[in-house]
């Protein structure tokens, strides 16, 4: 007589069941803060380098749409209309007089502890297989721990261990590692800045800290500023448009 | 170092910054006419000091220029087609690639910011090793100073009229820029830390040919000893018969040496003229050798110094005279009548 109710509460259990956690679905949440966004969208990146003891300030201007990206350097003068284009996974750079961009690596350093790949947008999802390695707490934060595999061999960084806020599904924290799995810098991130598309109000990245896990001095702040949704023309991410 | 793109892909290079001018004098020196006509030489095309009316001339190893597809330097591109960007994803990429000669040269600067220069291939060169074949690129130097931001430069090379001076000169100017407050090193040609590979190479060759010319020089003194030998033993009777002259043996030891000496002379002599005409032949005939890990062709040339004919010279007649003084002295040791009654003479 039992058996009828005891069916009616293991449905009830199964409806209230979480779905399951997908790592993917997580990164994909995590980089539209930090600009892996499909719709164009337009933000300053204010670059403070110090390394052995020096200083360098730069700015850049990126415009980013979808897996494409444009950043221009605005400061210091002597860098100014400099221009890094990402065009899915392929990074060009051109500058002013230059006949033809050329190719190079996001992996290669941009200034300080920055690579040239931590300025743009962030497209994990698109660019690392991700398993749920555990959970930890990040400054009091509960968090999911992942550990982040490159998919290709162009990519900004071989593996990554990412952790993202269980309530706020943003990065809080990452190490990047080496194929070998040696730590060699680490990451944090902050979320002062908002910004809309699609009607949709989240948080966006303000603040990425890089330091050098080798020497604690040398630390590179990356500010995002004046995030804005804005509609690209697919011209200006294209490479033949960079040419002289 | 750096990366030198085509437009589709950047690969790494090596570049080294030269004074054109500079580098054309040195190169057309008779000195290194003399003894390695092919140094530094492009196999195509003209060189960088030939070169100042191409904005941005580089040149590029011929490796280097395969990875990018670039087989044509500047004087072989026909036609002023305006550069385009290469479809990289199309078949037909290589072709569009190999249209011009035109690279782009990234790095970073020195203030810490990624920095890119064109270049404008105007000559292909084989580098001394294979390693290097496919990074290397000379540059005038204003040009990589432009890439790297900077009016610095890595080393100042000084080319003296002797190589022997080359110490004593660096002691003097290493003190001289002590004394000036700049702190710089001095390091001579010859010094492991400028060139490993050179002087690893020319100690393992040296050795080498001490070991050979120990082996030679015992050969040549054995030969000696049983040419003198034989020839006194066939003149046995005509020792005797100067000994019972009155001739000492003090005397005929010096006869026979003087006799030695004479011959070595005029054979090291007409050697010396053999060894120059068999050498001028050579070099005449442009044998070229492909040696292990060195791309490309080097001609083979030989070219004794007058410094090495005369050190041969000087221990060939000492060797020869010593030879025939022990062959001489066994042979006079006999008494008058066993010489004049010698059955082999």
């Amino acid at each position: 007589m039992f058996r009828p109710a005891m069916l009616f509460l293991l449905a009830a259990s199964a409806a209230r069941a979480e779905p399951p956690l997908s790592p993917e679905a997580l990164l994909r949440d995590a980089d539209r803060s930090r600009g892996g966004i499909e719709t164009g969208v337009t933000w300053t990146v204010d670059l403070e380098a110090v390394e052995d003891g020096v200083a360098t300030n730069r700015t850049f201007l990126v415009k980013a749409r979808g897996t494409d990206a444009l950043s221009e350097a605005l400061a210091p003068a002597r860098n100014k209309g400099e221009i890094m284009l990402f065009n899915d996974r392929a990074l060009w750079f051109v500058k002013p007089g230059l006949r033809k961009p050329v190719s190079i690596s996001a992996r290669q350093k941009l200034s300080g502890m920055a690579a040239n790949g931590d300025i743009a947008s962030t497209n994990y999802a698109r660019d690392y297989d991700a398993v749920l390695a555990g959970e930890d707490l990040v400054d009091g934060e509960e968090a999911w721990r992942l550990d982040l595999k490159a998919r290709a061999k162009n990519v900004t960084y071989d593996r990554i261990r990412y952790w993202i806020s269980k309530k706020r599904r943003l990065g809080l924290k990452a190490e990047f590692l080496t194929v070998s799995g040696d730590l060699f810098k680490t990451a944090t991130f902050a979320y002062g800045n908002r910004m809309t598309t699609g009607g949709v109000e989240f948080d966006f990245v303000s603040r990425m800290v890089i330091a050098d896990a080798a020497a604690a001095a040398n630390v590179t702040t990356l500010r995002f500023s004046a995030p804005k949704a804005e509609e690209h023309a697919p011209s200006i991410f294209n490479v033949n448009n960079l040419a002289r | 170092m750096g990366l030198a793109g085509n437009g589709c892909k950047s690969v790494p290079f090596e570049g080294v910054g030269v004074e054109p001018q500079a580098q054309a004098r040195i190169l057309d020196h008779p000195v290194v006419h003399a003894t390695s006509p092919d140094l530094g030489r492009p196999h195509t095309g003209r060189m960088l000091a030939a070169a100042a009316d191409v904005p941005g001339a580089i040149g590029m190893s011929a490796g280097l220029a395969r990875l990018l597809g670039k087989p044509k330097v500047h004087d072989q591109i026909t036609g002023s087609a305006p550069l385009a960007m290469p479809d990289c994803a199309s078949p037909g990429v290589a072709a569009q690639l190999a249209a011009d000669a035109n690279v782009q040269l990234a790095a970073q600067s020195w203030t810490g910011s990624l920095s890119a220069v064109d270049g404008e291939i105007v000559n292909l060169f084989d580098t001394p090793l294979a390693e290097s074949q496919e990074t290397m690129i000379l540059a005038p130097l204003a040009t990589l100073q432009q890439l790297f931001d900077t009016d610095a430069v890595t080393r100042v090379a000084v080319w003296l009229h002797r190589d022997e001076d080359a110490a004593a000169f660096a002691r003097d100017l290493s003190e001289r820029l002590r004394a000036a407050g700049l702190a710089a090193e001095v390091r001579t040609w010859d010094d492991d830390r400028v060139s490993p590979y050179y002087t690893g190479t020319m100690a393992m060759l040296g050795s080498v040919v001490g070991f050979i010319t120990l082996l030679v020089g015992t050969v040549v003194a054995l030969s000696v000893l049983n040419a003198m030998t034989l020839t006194i033993l066939e003149r046995t009777r005509e020792l005797g018969t100067l000994r019972a002259l009155g001739f000492t043996r003090r005397t005929l030891a010096g006869l026979f040496v003087r006799e030695a000496v004479l011959l070595g002379t005029l054979a090291a002599a007409s050697g010396l003229a053999l060894g120059l005409a068999a050498a001028a032949c050579v070099n005449h005939a442009d044998i070229r050798l492909n040696p292990p890990g060195i791309p490309g062709t080097i001609q083979l040339l030989v070219h004794p110094g007058p410094a090495l004919c005369a050190t041969l010279a000087a221990v060939l007649l000492p060797v020869v005279a010593a030879v025939t003084w022990l062959a001489v002295r066994r042979r006079t040791r006999e008494s008058v009548v066993v010489l004049l009654t010698d059955a082999a003479s």
